[in-house]
């Protein structure tokens, strides 16, 4: 809505022609000051998106973080910053290039919400008119104590004081608009590329975000550059079709699961297989390295799950894990558990070292499971199953925490991942679109459209705001989505 | 992370059954710092890595042509230093992609090693101690380069003579402050590591040879494995940084024995009085130490091979010399130094011990050669294979809630839910467990990406485990240590020049193993 206001603005007269970036001058500025300190426990994120409606000659830099450290009496840019408990008062003020002509000031009082809006509503400064420009901050506060622990509480004073932020830069282009960088994702279709002739199974970026590898009924695996929608490298060997891949977590290997039964470990540099794991004795349907790569874990039809020596191609333990097929197998963060999910409707934890199973999470009407994946720090699992759900669970109180509804997952075992950023949760759907939920507050952010198959296989890569999604029988491509919104973030 | 799902308070912190043996014709075998790997010494002169996760060899250091006395790994495991009869030390870098791995540098001396350590906080400063009972500092970074030989200063003392006597053993203390060196007269000597002189001797009662040396992770206390057949604990006092240019207004450091030395266990107080003389000269503490617990067989007049600590330092495990048996004794320190257990390893004679660096976890070498991996079984908790299932260990007389059968409306359900379900989640700060290795490679994997996500700098404020140790360190003997702050630094600033390039992100890669079946 911002950006749509924002086109209707008066142009401020006398305004400085050209354009810069507010919130990065904004971060040079305070990092000067020695105020950008990220690592700080006591500070309080501030982020804050500029997004302009574009003239030719625009630059404006979309997205910054401010982090103010200690607020008590904190000096910003020659400011006093007035100490008030239990309440945050922003004030922000927007400086043309030389610093000598304020465009803009507001300022704001904000307790105990998470995040506030303000705007400007008139210029203290002689001819510029700001009108109605629209300034939010995002507030996160850090997770660490002392100030953080205290912050999203509402219903408890917050002992905080206030900040005040200089913007400093020249005029934004008909008035600069900053949102939360959170507001919607804009994701757009960048490539669409094709290759597999049957049903693409699984897809998956590499750990570096520079490849996409896809896998699919055709028996091979295929490794695309999604920077330009070219096709790298094909991997040929399985002898039936392929259900799954997974990329070691230093992007050397890349290790298959098919329904020939067996694994194949993949080297990248040499294009060639380094090992085949048998063992299954029947499809192997999902497959995942540990963070050390010195672990594989694969599930399969045999519904087992199985750790396998990665160098040595040796299968270390058996785990007589469910009584159904197994659909997905992962590792934590730190490689020291192991979840896995099963058309029996389980969700089980295992320790890595014992083989023990620790903890099973299931809902009462024990719907098929699709996939599960850990969240970055592996406190929660996220897990769809096939009544249309996705749901997060907290794995240290076995409590399901959020659900993500409004998909069709009814018959396929469709991938589910956390958005890139991680502020979105992202899914196919066999209503041939993807889905992207709000982390937080559940709502559809955006519908993918474009597929013209069900979409089984939707991945994110990892260092940049890029979805990947694929498709069966009647489509066959896969399509590379980047949030437009991001992208000019990062230019 | 796991510690969550399995703590049990009621769980025995030391190990009590051997998991796992590696056939590896070992002589002695060590932890690594975080607890992946254990590096083993061999007789042929070769040293073999070993991966924990998979119970298998993953790198072999082949270099020295006589058999490895020592090895020692880097803070972050990166650098391994083996010392061998072949007169040299060697460093490895683990983080290349060859195996063996490369060669960081080999130091030749003129005699046998009999041991090689890094210090605590730069794997390019060494602690050699040769067999011919001479120790070196040899510092490797190009500001500082050298080697330095560790000599108790010549003093015309009657004894003099009984106390230079050839040094044992030799090993820095966790914060790298201070070098611990025995001798076979009986004496424990310090020196300051920055400065290579002496700070302390200190004369252990009866000890004879000194065998070996541990300390636990705070470095407050030491244990010491002597020829006399008897393991003994000490509280160390704290020692005066000696000036970097010696002064005339020098003030004595304190002669009275640090308060915790009369919490002798065995009760003999009039044992603890300290014969201190301060040898102004070169501002040396002299004292006499006495334990505070001491450990022997009575029985059967055990000697033994070596001893370790627990992580927690609650418990001291010994390795008996008994040449029929494979023997840990286990001494509870929190319960006055009770005996708590022995384990019994089956008939191969045990050569060495060590303790895993976070759990309770031994490795035991044997004469023979293989290297036992003792654990703390959990039995299988069935419970935990249905969902919403609890065990108990005793029947509980259940008390159902006043509404707990109620009927709810289904639409006040669906509210109650979606209230619930309000509740922000944080899916990236991790909680503060130090033992979690991959946590800092998890926030370099994040932080190198684009910055667009605002969770990314909030994982970054992660406890810097180095600081973390510190921290612990310090704390342990409060303002003592904050007075001393200054030396301290000093001392610490000078270790952490020129820092090495070890870093808890590097990466061991897989090699795989070459064999016939591909394809």
């Amino acid at each position: 809505m911002n950006a749509e206001e924002s086109h209707n603005l008066p142009q401020p007269n006398g305004a400085p022609s050209e354009v810069m970036d507010v919130l990065s001058n904004a971060e040079d500025s305070l990092q000067q000051d020695g105020i950008r300190n990220s690592g700080s426990p006591n500070g309080i994120l501030y982020e804050a998106v500029v997004e302009s409606p574009p003239p030719a000659e625009s630059s404006v830099t979309p997205q910054d973080v401010l982090v103010v450290p200690e607020i008590e009496n904190t000096v910003i840019e020659d400011s006093v910053i007035v100490d008030s408990h239990y309440d945050i008062s922003v004030q922000a003020s927007v400086v043309d290039e030389n610093q000598d002509m304020v465009l803009a000031t507001t300022d704001v009082n904000i307790s105990g919400q998470d995040s506030f809006t303000m705007e400007y509503s008139e210029s203290p400064s002689q001819d510029i008119d700001m009108q109605d420009a629209a300034v939010a901050f995002d507030q996160k506060p850090l997770s660490t104590p002392p100030l953080t622990a205290t912050l999203p509480a509402k219903d408890e004073p917050i002992p905080t004081s206030s900040v005040h932020l200089t913007l400093n830069g020249t005029k934004p282009p008909n008035g600069a608009v900053l949102q939360p960088q959170d507001t919607t994702p804009a994701y757009r279709v960048k490539f669409i590329m094709s290759g597999h002739t049957r049903s693409i199974s699984s897809i998956k970026f590499s750990p570096d975000g520079t490849m996409l590898a896809s896998a699919a009924a055709d028996k091979l695996v295929k490794i695309w550059d999604p920077e330009h929608g070219e096709l790298l490298d094909t991997f040929e060997g399985h002898t039936e079709g392929i259900s799954d891949i997974a990329w070691s977590s230093d992007g050397e290997f890349l290790a298959s699961a098919s329904d020939d039964k067996t694994i194949r470990i993949w080297s990248l540099e040499t294009g060639e297989v380094a090992k085949v794991l048998k063992g299954h004795t029947n499809f192997v349907f999902c497959v995942n390295f540990n963070p050390q790569c010195n672990l594989l874990v694969s599930g399969g039809f045999d519904e087992t799950v199985r750790v396998w020596d990665v160098a040595r191609a040796k299968p270390l333990k058996t785990l007589p894990a469910h009584s159904d097929p197994v659909t997905a197998v992962t590792f934590n963060h730190d490689g020291t558990l192991i979840a896995s999910c099963a058309m029996d409707g389980l969700i089980r934890l295992w320790d890595t070292d014992s083989g023990q199973c620790l903890k099973t999470l299931a809902d009462d009407d024990n719907p098929i499971c699709s996939h599960v994946k850990f969240s970055p720090n592996s406190k929660y699992i996220l897990a769809s199953t096939q009544d249309s759900t996705i749901r997060l669970w907290n794995t240290q109180t076995s409590r399901c925490v959020k659900t993500y509804t409004g998909h069709t997952n009814r018959t396929y075992s469709i991938f589910c991942d956390f958005a890139p950023g991680g502020a979105y949760i992202v899914s196919g759907s066999e209503d041939s679109k993807v889905y992207l939920w709000h982390l937080q507050n559940r709502q559809i952010v955006q519908v993918l459209e474009g597929h013209r198959d069900v979409v089984i296989a939707v991945a994110s890569n990892p260092t940049r705001p890029m979805i990947a999604s694929a498709s069966v029988e009647k489509d066959l491509t896969i399509h590379v989505w980047v949030d437009t919104n991001a992208e000019t973030l990062d230019s | 992370m796991n510690t969550k799902l399995l703590s049990n308070p009621f769980n025995i912190t030391y190990p009590t059954a051997v998991q796992t043996s590696l056939y590896s014709q070992a002589s002695f075998a060590k932890f690594d710092p975080s607890g992946r790997f254990v590096a083993a010494g061999l007789p042929d002169g070769s040293a073999r890595i070993w991966d924990l996760d998979t119970k298998s060899t993953v790198r072999w250091l082949e270099g020295h042509v006589k058999a490895v006395t020592s090895v020692d790994w880097s803070r972050y495991s990166r650098y391994v230093l083996t010392s061998s009869k072949d007169w040299n030390v060697v460093i490895w870098d683990l983080a290349s992609d060859t195996d063996p791995p490369r060669r960081v540098a080999t130091v030749r001396f003129d005699a046998p090693i009999a041991s090689a350590s890094f210090h605590p906080r730069n794997s390019q400063i060494l602690l050699v101690l040769l067999s011919v009972g001479e120790a070196y500092i040899v510092d490797l970074r190009k500001e500082h380069r050298g080697r330095t030989e560790l000599c108790e200063p010549d003093d015309a003392d009657e004894d003099s003579r009984q106390r230079n006597a050839a040094f044992t053993v030799a090993r820095f203390d966790p914060s790298g402050k201070h070098i611990f060196i025995g001798t076979s007269a009986g004496y424990i000597v310090v020196f300051n590591s920055r400065t290579k002189t002496m700070v302390a001797r200190h004369r252990i009662a009866g000890a004879g040879i000194l065998k070996g040396l541990d300390f636990t992770k705070s470095g407050r206390r030491l244990a010491t494995n002597s020829s006399d057949r008897t393991l003994r604990q000490f509280n160390l006092p704290v020692y005066p940084s000696p000036p970097s240019i010696p002064t005339s207004s020098f003030t004595p450091p304190p002669s009275s024995p640090p308060s915790n030395l009369s919490n002798g266990a065995n009760g003999s107080n009039e044992m603890n009085e300290v014969n201190g003389t301060i040898n102004m000269d070169a501002s040396i503490l002299e004292t006499e130490l006495e334990p505070m617990y001491r450990f022997h067989d009575p029985i059967n007049k055990v000697a033994w091979h070596s001893m370790s600590y627990s992580p927690d330092g609650d418990w001291l495990a010994g390795g008996a010399a008994d040449n029929a048996t494979h023997k840990i004794y286990i001494w509870d320190l929190q319960n006055e130094g009770q005996f708590a257990s022995a384990l019994d390893g089956g008939r191969e004679p045990l050569v060495h011990i060590h303790w895993h660096p976070t759990k309770p976890m031994i490795a035991s070498t044997t004469n023979r050669g293989n290297i036992l991996i003792w654990h703390c079984p959990t039995p299988e908790r069935w419970g935990a294979f249905a969902g919403g299932f609890e065990e108990v260990d005793e029947n509980v007389e259940y008390e159902e809630r006043e509404d707990e059968f109620d009927i709810e409306d289904e639409s006040d359900f669906i509210m109650r839910k979606q209230r619930m379900e309000e509740e922000p989640v944080d899916i990236f700060a991790l909680e503060d467990t130090p033992t979690s290795t991959s946590l800092n490679a998890l926030t370099s994997t994040t932080t190198n990406g684009h910055s667009h996500n605002p969770h990314h700098s909030l994982s970054a404020p992660l406890p810097h485990p180095h600081r973390q140790w510190h921290d612990s360190s310090s704390g342990a003997n409060g303002t003592e240590v904050a007075s001393r702050s200054r030396d301290e630094d000093e001392d610490l600033a000078w270790a952490d020049e020129d820092p090495d390039e070890d870093y808890m992100e590097w990466r061991l890669k897989v090699l795989m193993e070459e064999d016939e079946d591909v394809r």
